[in-house]
């Protein structure tokens, strides 16, 4: 196996420190409440959000806030091997964490009874597919006017050799050591996800969460831009 | 061209302005909670939302379609996360018809009460960003009084962003088209103008 890193370059020709290409584009479905689509290195991701609407079923509203709901699929095509469709653990597990990291910036007590409905569809997976996801799904919420305190910024960080690396690409990340996603409220720098598979020294750690938060950041940008572009776009037609 | 605003964003100190509509404080700065576009007005930071459902208001007039119907009343449908509940014990209504109604009252979980209904006929039903009806109705209705006076349509606007229209097929159309660029360039000024301009030019 050739190796991973190489006298500070990747195998892609990125730097330790470097991310993949990210852009995103808000607005892309006419019927949803909300949209992005979002394309990161070759992570291909499409988000929709439906509401705030009806709650159903009724027996799990909230009579003090809205309740989320969030479903992370991956498309059978979007791995080398057909992956069987429809939930399984891993997806279960990403929806479930994802939902809660927007749940802590969502200001959602203004909708009592209803609930609000995310779809992520990775079209295309390449490792980072969960932060691809979250960053999506933050920016269609954006753009269903859903109130909230922050938009959610995500990013990997991880390691490969003996070096920490930012935004591991496919090929990193299943022969790499460690790989750490998170999730951060960029105003605050509250962490809203964080998760890690492989093994860190505590120094490792810090630096790598460090690393991720800077990604974060970046994140954080492409989806402010995104936003300001849906309307300038608009304008120029 | 008035400034977009995204979630989270610091708007102004708090200490000189006061925090307007889709806007918080927090650490002493006003921060918008919405995608939307920044107006200050009377010191008050306010940002109107580009996109989102209408949150029922007392008072707003609304245009809705019934639903189902319940005992001495039916439900209404208005393009928002609730639904309004009209007592209709003197006339009768049937499930589908367009009407025009009053809110009368919103709770606090934003259960709906409405009133002063009246039944329309024979027009076409159009959706927009309700956030964006003050923009089609104008100062002091100016816009909307314009639209109607080019097309010579019957035109009834819900506070909820429907709009119901009624007039000549060619001329509805001609509505239709210019509530679509009101709503595509709704953030920029002198749209008045422009929207006057694009009426006048399909004559």
């Amino acid at each position: 196996m050739t190796e991973l890193i190489k006298n500070g370059k990747r195998q892609d020709d990125r730097k330790p420190e470097e991310m993949r290409d990210l852009s995103i584009e808000a607005g892309v479905l006419k019927r949803a409440d909300g949209s992005a689509y979002l394309e990161w290195g070759s992570n291909k991701v499409i988000a929709g959000v439906f509401g705030p609407q009806k709650c159903i079923p009724q027996h799990i509203s909230n009579p003090y806030k809205a309740i989320l709901k969030f479903r992370y699929n991956m498309a059978p095509f979007s791995v080398d091997d057909r992956k069987r469709p429809g939930p399984d653990r891993r997806s279960t597990e990403i929806s479930k964490v994802s939902k809660e990291a927007l749940e802590s910036a969502l200001i959602l007590r203004h909708f009592p009874n209803t609930m609000i409905e995310i779809f992520v569809e990775v079209l295309q997976a390449a490792a980072g597919t969960r932060c691809a996801s979250l960053t999506a799904a933050s920016v269609a919420l954006a753009d269903a006017g859903v109130p909230m305190k922050d938009m959610v910024a995500a990013c990997a960080a991880g390691k490969i050799g003996d070096e920490v690396v930012l935004d591991l690409a496919k090929e990193e990340d299943n022969a790499g050591k460690a790989d750490v996603p998170i999730a951060i409220k960029p105003k605050s720098g509250d962490i809203v996800l964080l998760q890690m598979d492989g093994d860190l020294t505590p120094e490792e750690f810090d630096e790598t969460l460090s690393l991720a938060k800077e990604g974060c950041m970046k994140v954080s940008e492409e989806q402010q831009k995104a936003l300001q572009e849906k309307y300038e776009m608009e304008e120029g037609e | 061209m008035r400034k977009i605003v995204i979630p989270g964003e610091k708007l102004a100190s708090a200490e000189e302005k006061n925090n307007g509509d889709h806007t918080f404080v927090e650490e002493g700065k006003i921060v918008s909670e919405v995608f939307g576009v920044l107006t200050e007005s009377n010191n008050y930071m306010n940002v109107n939302p580009l996109g989102g459902r209408y949150i029922p208001r007392e008072d707003d007039k609304i245009i809705g379609v019934v639903t189902s119907k319940k005992y001495k009343g039916c439900i209404i449908e208005f393009n928002s996360a609730y639904t309004a509940y009209v007592s209709t014990e003197d006339s009768d209504y049937s499930v589908g018809e367009v009407i025009l109604a009053k809110i009368e009252d919103v709770n606090e979980v934003n259960e709906v009460r409405a009133s002063d209904i009246m039944k329309l006929y024979d027009g076409k039903l159009v959706e927009m960003t309700p956030s964006f009806v003050p923009r089609l109705i104008g100062r002091k209705g100016s816009m909307i009084s314009m639209i109607k006076d080019e097309t010579g349509c019957t035109i009834f606007v819900g506070r909820n962003g429907r709009l119901w229209i009624k007039g000549d097929k060619e001329q509805v159309r001609r509505v239709e088209k210019a509530v679509k660029k009101i709503e595509e360039e709704a953030p920029t000024s002198g749209l008045t103008k422009r929207i006057e301009e694009l009426l006048e030019e399909k004559t």
